[in-house]
């Protein structure tokens, strides 16, 4: 088994399972944290996590598929793609297309991703988009859960992307109560448009 | 350049001194809190009464007179509006009077700022506690150079919190130390824990914890709020270093003279291979260096602010404030 990534939460190690090229993110202990707080952490995490993923295999999204759950590990499908960094305006809205068409499903079944950036994305060969690590996803999300997802993508995308993926997630029905929620938290204070107070 | 700093946005006024980055007096009085919290119109004139007393101590311990400074500085804010109003005035009426420049400064980043001066650090990422505030800062120089809010408490500061918790266990003083002093060898017990990214809430974890006064011992409720309480936030630090790329960890403000949320900062930090810094106490409560500091570092860097635009506000944002140094 090959460490692959440092994650923030997790360590992800590259393994074959079964023939089937496979990815192990095993949650880190966080030794800071008192222990009997921490393990329960660590253990509600990854098992939500492993609920939520399989979940979204059952809807059949482009999302890795749950092989096995551990204590604080998850063995997972590795997902072949390659990140979305760099990629053509043509496929870069292809990609937004589908980010839009995922998110919409999530959400219509209440399940906030909790980490909705591109740096969670990878495009595969033939252009399809995957949505990876349900590490800080919640089931029976609020409306704001749902809204803050809309909002990382909103502030990590440009303008023309954001559009791309707007047009795809509005398809969802329950989208425009979601948008809404958006246009009242990007009023709250730290959302403001920054301004210049002193010199 | 010797300049003059005040602050007077919560409980304390102080005055202090700083020359070239070193700072050559710090003096304050502080409202007494008794029992029933904070009341801004007592603390206000309290500060009333105690500012020329405290200029002319920070004078004494500089060894300078008026006529040896060079500019002032006060915080604009945030604060409580007639607890600020106190320092603007007396910083104001001096810079008339001796014909000085005058700065106003914003509280967070004094606090930030003469941490990280002390520090050494370049770019750490910091963490911002006090009565009022909870916030996970760092220096990002686009659309100009400020401190961005990574993360911050979505509803009261965790000062706030603890000082909450400490009246409804029947603490005296009820503030933070004490609820420290009362989680000595307490067991952990549950309790809620409320991190969304590198957000975070404070009032459900309050409330609980009160409630389970009722059928605890006392002693290990203390305990789980104040490891639950510094484990969200000390999270929530963690997530925005790696997310941001910073390197080092700072604390401060008020709740930063908290030793188990400095030790917890500092195995976090470890555990990254980061270093961790913590100022004296003398600088995380709150003072008047910190505010001198900042003002001689606006004043070598930009222009000062006309008398009729120096003002208060108590909603005064870190992540508004432009820095030139």
């Amino acid at each position: 088994m090959r460490k692959i990534a440092e994650g923030a939460e997790a360590d992800i190690y590259e393994d074959t399972v079964l023939g089937i090229a496979a990815v192990l993110k095993k949650r880190r202990v966080k030794r800071y944290i008192e222990p009997a707080l921490e393990k329960d952490l660590r253990l509600q995490r990854t098992k939500a996590e492993a609920r939520i993923m399989g979940a979204a295999n059952m809807m059949g999204l482009n999302v890795p598929a749950l092989l096995a759950a551990g204590a604080d590990t998850i063995f997972m499908s590795r997902v072949a793609g390659k990140p979305l960094h760099g990629l053509p305006r043509q496929a870069m809205d292809r990609a937004m297309n589908d980010a839009g068409e995922i998110l919409g499903r999530l959400h219509s079944v209440g399940i906030a991703h909790g980490d909705f950036t591109p740096a969670n994305m990878l495009v595969d060969a033939s252009g399809a988009l995957w949505l990876i690590d349900f590490g800080l996803a919640t089931q029976h999300a609020s409306r704001e859960d749902l809204a803050t997802d809309v909002l990382l993508l909103k502030r990590s995308v440009s303008a023309r992307e954001y559009s791309a993926f707007l047009k795809s997630y509005s398809k969802w029905g329950g989208s425009s109560e979601v948008l809404r929620k958006l246009a009242s938290m990007e009023r709250r204070g730290r959302y403001q448009t920054r301004s210049l107070e002193t010199r | 350049m010797a300049v003059l700093g005040i602050e007077s946005s919560a409980h304390t006024f102080g005055a202090g001194v700083v020359d070239g980055g070193k700072i050559l007096a710090n003096a304050k009085e502080m409202y007494r809190i008794e029992g029933t919290g904070m009341l801004p119109m007592k603390a206000a004139d309290l500060h009333a009464a105690n500012a020329a007393k405290v200029i002319r101590r920070a004078l004494r311990q500089a060894r300078m007179s008026m006529r040896d400074i060079t500019a002032i500085g006060y915080t604009k804010g945030p604060g409580i509006g007639p607890c600020l109003r106190v320092g603007m005035l007396a910083a104001k009426t001096l810079a008339q009077v001796h014909s000085l420049p005058l700065y106003p400064v914003n509280h967070a980043v004094a606090h930030i700022e003469i941490t990280r001066h002390l520090s050494g650090m370049g770019d750490p990422i910091v963490l911002y506690v006090s009565g009022g505030n909870s916030q996970v800062l760092g220096r990002v120089e686009e659309p100009f150079r400020h401190y961005n809010v990574y993360g911050e408490t979505f509803d009261i500061g965790v000062g706030n919190m603890l000082d909450n918790f400490a009246r409804a266990a029947k603490l005296n003083p009820a503030w933070g130390s004490s609820v420290a002093k009362l989680a000595e060898g307490g067991r952990y017990l549950r309790m809620p824990y409320t991190v969304k990214g590198m957000d975070f809430t404070f009032t459900g974890l309050l409330t609980n914890a009160v409630k389970m006064l009722a059928s605890n011992d006392r002693k290990d409720v203390a305990f789980s709020l104040q490891e639950t309480a510094f484990a969200m936030l000390s999270e929530a630090t963690e997530r925005a270093m790696l997310l941001a790329r910073k390197s080092g960890v700072i604390v401060c403000g008020g709740v930063a003279q908290s030793s188990r949320l400095s030790s917890m900062l500092e195995a976090m930090a470890a555990q990254h291979g980061e270093r961790f810094f913590v100022a004296p106490n003398e600088y995380n409560a709150d003072n008047g260096a910190m505010i001198a500091f900042v003002a001689e570092q606006m004043a070598k860097s930009g222009h000062a602010v006309p008398y009729a635009e120096c003002t208060v506000n108590q909603k005064f944002r870190a992540d508004t404030v432009r820095l030139l140094w």
